[in-house]
C-alpha cells in the first residue's frame, strides 16, 4: 500500500524543508518503488488541496491566522500528524518577537494583509493540534531525518535521557565555579568545555542527538535540540536549566551575569513557556 | 480565597517560625497553604513553576538566616536559584514580586506572620 505524504508548512524560515530535501534520494526511492507517494507539499508540487494524507510532516510555527487554519485543516485531514523542526515543537526563534509590543512588530514589517494578520503570541503546534510524534533541531540533524524517512510513522525523537554535554568532547572540571559570564568568543580554549570558560552553553540542559555539533566548532550551544522533556514540558526544562546554572554560578554575579536571560534559556522555547507574556 | 499563597518553609527555622506564630496565636491572613521541606535548598524554580501552574497567586519561600543552615549552605543555594529565576519570570513578561524568598528564624513567628501579611498585600495590588 502507498504511504500519502503531505507536507504543510507554517510560518518559518524554510530551512526544515531544504533539511528534507537533502535526505530526500531516501523518499524518491520509495516513491520510485510505488511504496509512497506525496499527495500534497507547497514547496514541490503544484497541489492546491488533497483529500487525506497518511502522514504530514509539519514545519514551521503558528504566527498568523492563516497559519492557525491550516494546521487544523492538515489535523483533520491526516492519520499522523508530525511537528518537524524547532518551530513546530517549541515555537521557535521567531517566539522571540513576542517580548516585544505586536505594535512594534507590525511597525518593522510593514502593513500586513488580513489573511496573514499576526496572532497575538506565536504558538508551537501541539498548542492547537495533537501531534504525534516531534523531531526537533533546527534544522533538524541529518540522521534524524533518515531514519524517520527510512522507517515512515516512527520516527526516532531526541533521546531525553542524555543531553548535548554528553556527546561533547570538550573536558570538563570537576569542580565549577563560574565567576562570570561573557558573550564574546575571542581567545576560547580548543579542549576546555566552553561553560567553565564564561561562554553561556545550555548544552548541560538539551536533548542530546545533534552530536555537539556548535561545541565542536567553539560555538555554545543555543538550545535547538530542546530540553529533555517532552515538547509540552519544556517549561519544565527551563526551570531546571535555571536551578542549574544558578548553582555554579558565584553569588554576587548570579544576577548581573547574564545579559539576556530569556534569550539564553528559551531560545527557541519561549513560545511553549507557560508564563511568558500575556496580552 | 484570593491571593492564594503557597509557602515552603524549611523544617529547622521556617517551619518552626509558623508553628511559634500559630502556638502564640498571632493572626495574619488565613489565604497561605504551608509545606514543610527538609531545607530551603530542596526549593527550585521547578516547584515555583509548578506551583504557578497549578494555579497559586504566589510563591513564599521561608528559610533560616544566612550562616544558619542546617545543612551549612542549603539557603544560599536557593537564594541564588531564585535570583536567577526572578530575572528570567521578569523578563518572560511574569511579574517575579509573585515570588519572595524570606528568612525567618524559629523563634521569628512575629516575622512570619508580618511576611505573610505583607506578602497578601502586594499580591491583591498586581492585577492577575
Amino acid at each position: 500500500m502507498k504511504v500519502k505524504i503531505a507536507l504543510e508548512w507554517l510560518s518559518g524560515c524554510e530551512g526544515c524543508e531544504v533539511a528534507l530535501l537533502d535526505s530526500f534520494n531516501l523518499l524518491l526511492g520509495k516513491i520510485q518503488r510505488g511504496e509512497a507517494e506525496i499527495v500534497y507539499a507547497p514547496l514541490l508540487l503544484d497541489v492546491e488541496d488533497y483529500d487525506c494524507a497518511d502522514t504530514t510532516i509539519v514545519t514551521g510555527s503558528i504566527r498568523t491566522a492563516a497559519d492557525e487554519r491550516r494546521v487544523k485543516k492538515a489535523r483533520e485531514k491526516s492519520g499522523a500528524l508530525i511537528a518537524f523542526g524547532s518551530c513546530a515543537c517549541f515555537g521557535g526563534i521567531h517566539g522571540l518577537a513576542d517580548l516585544a509590543d505586536i505594535g512594534a512588530v507590525g511597525e518593522k514589517t510593514g502593513r500586513i494583509p488580513s489573511e496573514t494578520r499576526l496572532k497575538e503570541a506565536v504558538d508551537p503546534v501541539w498548542r492547537v493540534v495533537k501531534t504525534d510524534a516531534a523531531i526537533p533541531g533546527c534544522p533538524p540533524p541529518r540522521h534524524m531525518i533518515d531514519n524517520f524517512l527510512e522507517n515512515m510513522l516512527s520516527p526516532s525523537t531526541a533521546d531525553h535521557g542524555k543531553t548535548v554535554c554528553d556527546e561533547c568532547l570538550r573536558r570538563r572540571s570537576e569542580d565549577r565555579k563560574i565567576t562570570g559570564l561573557r558573550r564574546d568568543l575571542t581567545g576560547v580554549d580548543d579542549s576546555r568545555c566552553l561553560l567553565d570558560q564564561g561562554i553561556p552553553c545550555i548544552g548541560f540542559a538539551v536533548s542530546s542527538g545533534c552530536g555537539a555539533l556548535c561545541p565542536k566548532v567553539n560555538y555554545p550551544c543555543h538550545g535547538c535540540m530542546g530540553f529533555s522533556e517532552d515538547i509540552e514540558g519544556q517549561d519544565r526544562g527551563v526551570a531546571r536549566a535555571v536551578s542549574a546554572l544558578a548553582s555554579i554560578l558565584e553569588p554576587d554575579v548570579v544576577e548581573e551575569s547574564l545579559k539576556d536571560p530569556v534569550g539564553f534559556f528559551m531560545k527557541f522555547t519561549y513560545p511553549s513557556f507557560k508564563l511568558r507574556r500575556k496580552r | 480565597m484570593k491571593p492564594w499563597i503557597i509557602s515552603f518553609c524549611c523544617r529547622y527555622c521556617g517551619y518552626a517560625g509558623a508553628d511559634l506564630a500559630g502556638v502564640a496565636r498571632i493572626q495574619y491572613p488565613p489565604n497561605i497553604l504551608i509545606v514543610k521541606v527538609p531545607c530551603s535548598g530542596r526549593v527550585t524554580p521547578l516547584h515555583v513553576l509548578e506551583a504557578f501552574k497549578a494555579g497559586f497567586d504566589g510563591v513564599l519561600i521561608v528559610g533560616c538566616h544566612p550562616g544558619d543552615c542546617h545543612f551549612t549552605s542549603g539557603n544560599t543555594l536557593t537564594e541564588k536559584r531564585v535570583k536567577l529565576f526572578k530575572k528570567v519570570l521578569d523578563e518572560a513578561g511574569f511579574n517575579s514580586c509573585r515570588v519572595r524568598l524570606e528568612w525567618v528564624s524559629a523563634s521569628e513567628g512575629r516575622k512570619f506572620a508580618e511576611v505573610v501579611e505583607e506578602f497578601t498585600e502586594e499580591l491583591g495590588k498586581i492585577p492577575v
